[in-house]
């Protein structure tokens, strides 16, 4: 590790440990003790049973082909532990330290930038008229909108933010979905969607480069670094889905179909 | 000429008034729309700086809990405290909700802007607090589930008083919820530690058993004709997706749902499924957490123990959701509570968990008053007969509404607040 690097990791790990400390974790909890309470075991069975049977199942339309169950769901288990006491309590202290002015002109100009690796898959699935949103968004709002940091083109309802991702791309191009897959941190996916994220995560990473080199950056990691801590902390921000909260046992094979059938119907649109 | 210019003077005032009067008009007079698709949004009563609630668990140590469940291992509730001296005021979810759905932050929000340190408490329906805190694990049973939330509640009045000063206690609760606030009241009439000023039962049902059968029946041939419930699903997720694909949606936020829900056209039948479903869907959940936390043999059989955090659910699930509410009572709450209580009949089950058993109780305190809609799909005439019996003009009725569908409606919230006050 060059010297340089190191400093960056620990600017990086002491902005952090910081934010952790500002969003302190979760839930206040009292311990309580009450031996009625201890659920021992009752040996109460019921005479009438529901048992799963190997015959067809009428919610069928619900399966999702996912061989790598067991694994996935450790990696759910996983995801939201991390998500409980690392992403949301940072995320806390990111709320907490930026008023939501910035915070939502930190998000415009995320999105704004965002607009390239968009247009690139528009493109690459030959979707003119949104190719021609986008570009129109990325002009105006890189423009009259200050480098991205207000998103004016949204005002326009023709001129709506598209979402295409290199996913889809390959959705269109006739990839199918391939297994169910649970990416570590980043949740549901499958297959090809892990392949297109990696696409689109290239994707921005180039464009940072590119950015950067434009604009004469000298310390290209130090900048990278915070750039992605501060990507990833906007993006858990702006999504307000919480683990454990549908107050479903089968969350995650609620969150399995949803999420498939939804990006089914977004290769479509 | 004075009449000229008094007439002069009406047509420009007057649509004006009566705009303003339609405003106040909720908008849906079936019962089973105004229950699916809520207040339009644009009618949600406003609420200015509304309070973010402060998320708050309890863990009972040495309980035993299946490690499939680990992550429910502590009861969630919230609350939102005043800075100085204040009432407080419990609130108790409905059937299958949580301390923080979107009904339950609403309600916080109303009654912490109107003064009151709020503690919001999930159903005992819910799974997290079956798993985390309930001493039966078996919900259902009303008289069980009062106790949990009692014992709960003093727990929690003791923490709030070490940091605030309290003047009052007063309760509420919609839905199911509504009928534990009122078998609340009558248990701290009798044990007196909380000496509630006032309870206010908001859509409560009469007969937890009636109004369950009630919807269990609208996933019956009896409404779906020959439709099965899981291809009346599958029919629902095609009409939602066909209008996810066709309409513009940027944001799948609350707005989304409201639109999906009122662009689709959904007929009767369809309207009391979907109910219908979201009720299973809460109901399969609670049988499961039950079924697992007293290994009961119920829905998952003896042999497939231990379930850890990789074992596939979906086979569960498919049972559970086969699962109506009256069966859970017939073939796992019944013989659980015969085997708790030998002696214990059908009757008493039924009867102690619906208001009947309180009768006496309800119709001479005058601390109970109730908030509801005449048109509630899960209260049939002999229900309102008897609420308008036992409560007389403690009970306030708005001509349509359904079931919760004008919660967040201004008129209803401004009528809430005037009865908790009075």
């Amino acid at each position: 590790m060059t010297r340089q690097t190191t400093i960056t990791v620990i600017q990086v790990s002491l902005l952090i440990a910081m934010l952790v400390l500002l969003g302190a974790c979760g839930a206040a909890t009292s311990t309580m003790i009450d031996p009625t309470l201890n659920l021992p075991p009752t040996k109460f069975q019921t005479t009438v049973h529901h048992w799963p049977e190997a015959r067809k199942h009428d919610l069928d339309f619900m399966g999702i082909y996912d061989p790598w169950e067991p694994m996935n769901r450790h990696i759910y288990n996983f995801n939201a532990g991390l998500d409980e006491y690392f992403m949301l309590p940072i995320t806390t202290g990111y709320e907490t330290v930026l008023p939501s002015p910035v915070r939502s002109g930190i998000s415009n100009f995320i999105q704004n930038a965002n607009e390239v690796p968009t247009l690139v898959n528009c493109l690459l699935q030959g979707k003119m008229e949104e190719s021609a949103i986008t570009t129109s968004r990325f002009f105006i709002n890189s423009t009259f909108g200050i480098v991205g940091l207000m998103d004016l083109a949204s005002k326009n309802p023709s001129l709506k933010l598209q979402d295409e991702d290199f996913g889809q791309t390959l959705g269109v191009w006739g990839v199918g979905n391939g297994p169910y897959f649970v990416m570590p941190l980043f949740g549901p996916s499958n297959l090809r969607d892990t392949f297109g994220f990696g696409g689109d995560f290239l994707l921005v990473l180039l464009q940072m480069k590119y950015a950067y080199k434009m604009l004469g950056v000298k310390h290209t990691k130090t900048l990278a670094y915070t750039e992605l801590v501060i990507r990833a902390l906007n993006r858990r921000s702006n999504i307000s889905f919480r683990y454990h909260e549908t107050g479903s046992p089968f969350e995650y094979e609620l969150i399995r179909f949803i999420y498939t059938k939804k990006r089914e119907l977004d290769i479509q649109h | 000429m004075r009449p000229l210019v008094l007439i002069f003077l009406a047509i420009l005032i007057f649509p004006a008034t009566i705009m303003a009067a339609d405003d106040f008009v909720y908008p849906y007079d079936n019962p089973y729309q105004a229950t699916v698709y809520g207040t339009p949004p644009e009618l949600v009563h406003k609420i200015d700086n509304p309070v973010k609630p402060k998320l708050r668990s309890i863990r009972i140590k040495g309980r035993q809990m299946p490690s499939v469940f680990s992550y429910s291992s502590e009861m969630y509730y919230s609350t939102a405290l005043q800075k100085g001296e204040a009432p407080l005021i419990f609130i108790i979810a409905g059937t299958g909700a949580e301390h923080d759905s979107a009904k339950m932050t609403f309600l916080v929000r109303v009654f912490y802007q109107a003064g009151f340190h709020v503690v919001a408490l999930s159903s005992p329906t819910h799974m997290n607090f079956i798993i985390s805190v309930s001493e039966f694990a078996a919900p259902g049973y009303v008289p069980h589930d009062v106790n949990d939330l009692y014992r709960v509640m003093l727990w929690i009045k003791k923490e709030v008083e070490k940091k605030k000063k309290v003047s009052d206690y007063y309760i509420t609760g919609y839905s199911l919820g509504a009928m534990h606030a009122a078998f609340l009241t009558h248990t701290d009439s009798e044990r007196g530690d909380f000496n509630f000023r006032k309870t206010l039962m908001i859509n409560p049902p009469v007969s937890l058993y009636h109004s369950v059968k009630r919807l269990d029946s609208w996933l019956t041939p009896e409404n779906l004709g020959d439709k099965t419930p899981a291809e009346e699903i599958e029919h629902f997720v095609d009409l939602f997706s066909d209008y996810y694909e066709h309409a513009d949606v940027t944001d799948l936020d609350d707005n989304f749902l409201y639109e999906l829900v009122t662009h689709i056209d959904l007929e009767d039948e369809d309207l009391r499924a979907l109910i219908a479903v979201d009720f299973r869907m809460s109901a399969s959940s609670m049988i499961f957490a039950s079924d697992v936390c007293l290994q009961a043999g119920y829905v998952v059989p003896p042999d497939d123990y231990p379930l850890g955090s990789g074992t596939p659910l979906m086979p569960y699930a498919e049972e559970a959701f086969e699962v109506s509410f009256e069966e859970y009572m017939a073939e796992f709450l019944l013989p659980y509570l015969q085997h708790l209580y030998p002696g214990m009949d059908r009757y008493t089950m039924l009867q102690k968990s619906s208001l009947y058993d309180i009768r006496t109780y309800l119709k001479e305190t005058d601390k109970i008053v109730l908030i509801g809609n005449r048109d509630d799909i899960i209260l049939n005439e002999h229900d309102l007969t008897f609420i308008d019996g036992v409560f007389g003009d403690r009970a306030r009725f708005f001509p349509t509404g359904g079931h919760c569908g004008n919660l967040m409606f201004t008129p209803f919230v401004e009528a809430m607040l005037e009865m908790v006050k009075s």
